[in-house]
């Protein structure tokens, strides 16, 4: 598994559904679905090779950081955390390889984690 | 920041997923994490979350997206990513078919069935396993609904306290 490729994968898989979510009339369910839908019949058809699996599941588990509210994390939050779950993903996500609910999971850390420095930075901004 | 009793559930669950990577032998850190989340929920659960009737269909929906993700990623051999995707698509056009405005909530209890029905066939052997973690997960929806609200992989981590919860259950009956 090569990490360059699931970081550049997690970000536009991130970035990529809170861009289009945030379109008129398309919510975050439509946008993480739609996009993981276009990634995975793409790496469907591509003779089977495990890279490639792997790295439509990063994409996948990605677009779930990028179903995070504007209110909650802006698009350069949305970068940070997507990059935080590119590497959590590489690293981490081997321990519950086949349990459902591991990338959304992978997911909210990285968005809670980031939302948690988010708020640091603020109040470090606020306090000089 | 307010600590609710779905907000601890929600934040066990993440430490539930890390601690085995810590741990020389992992599975002893999942179950140790997920005995203290049984316990903050019967401990938490009836003095301050409040479920309403209006929620009761939640489950229900979980199980719909389950089941359907699994026969599509397992039975139809299609994969857990398209598979899931193709049932949170679907759910996610119901609001704009129907014009109802109740419709809105049907797309994420759905689309959290779908994380259920991703699991693995080594994981989820049948369609009870899945009828029965769907239905815990649509019972960790109803008590943290309103936590977390706005922060992405809300719904995984869910379906994630469904599966693990049973897996759990699993190891301690055989």
């Amino acid at each position: 598994m090569n990490l360059t490729l699931i970081e550049i994968a997690s970000v536009i898989g991130g970035l990529g559904t809170f861009l289009f979510s945030q379109q008129k009339g398309v919510g975050v369910v439509k946008a993480s679905a739609l996009l993981s839908l276009i990634v995975g019949v793409a790496a469907y058809s591509i003779p089977v090779h495990p890279v490639v699996d792997q790295v439509a599941f990063a994409f996948c588990g990605a677009t779930f950081v990028g179903m995070s509210s504007p209110t909650v994390l802006n698009k350069y939050w949305i970068v940070a955390a997507s990059i935080l779950y590119g590497a959590l993903f590489y690293f981490f996500a081997f321990q519950f390889e086949g349990f459902g609910g591991g990338l959304g999971t992978t997911a909210c850390i990285s968005t809670v984690s980031v939302f948690g420095i988010k708020k640091i930075v603020e109040k470090q901004k606020g306090t000089n | 920041m307010k600590i609710s009793a779905g907000k601890i559930i929600l934040l066990t669950l993440h430490i539930a997923f890390l601690l085995p990577v810590f741990w020389e032998d992992g599975i002893i850190g999942m179950l140790a994490t997920i005995a203290v989340f049984i316990v903050l929920i019967f401990g938490n659960f009836s003095s301050k979350t409040v479920i309403s009737n209006t929620n009761s269909f939640l489950p229900i929906l979980v199980v719909i997206g389950g089941i359907s993700t699994y026969f599509l990623s397992i039975k139809l051999g299609l994969g857990s990513v398209i598979a899931a995707s193709i049932v949170g698509l679907i759910a996610s056009f119901v609001p704009d078919i129907t014009k109802k405005s109740w419709t809105n909530s049907i797309p994420a209890p759905v689309y959290t069935g779908a994380f259920v029905g991703m699991s693995a066939i080594y994981v989820a052997p049948n369609y009870l396993f899945i009828l029965l973690a769907s239905l815990m997960s649509g019972g960790i929806y109803m008590i943290v609904k309103n936590d977390l609200n706005g922060f992405g992989g809300k719904l995984g981590t869910i379906a994630f306290g469904g599966v693990s919860f049973l897996t759990l259950l699993i190891y301690f009956m055989k």
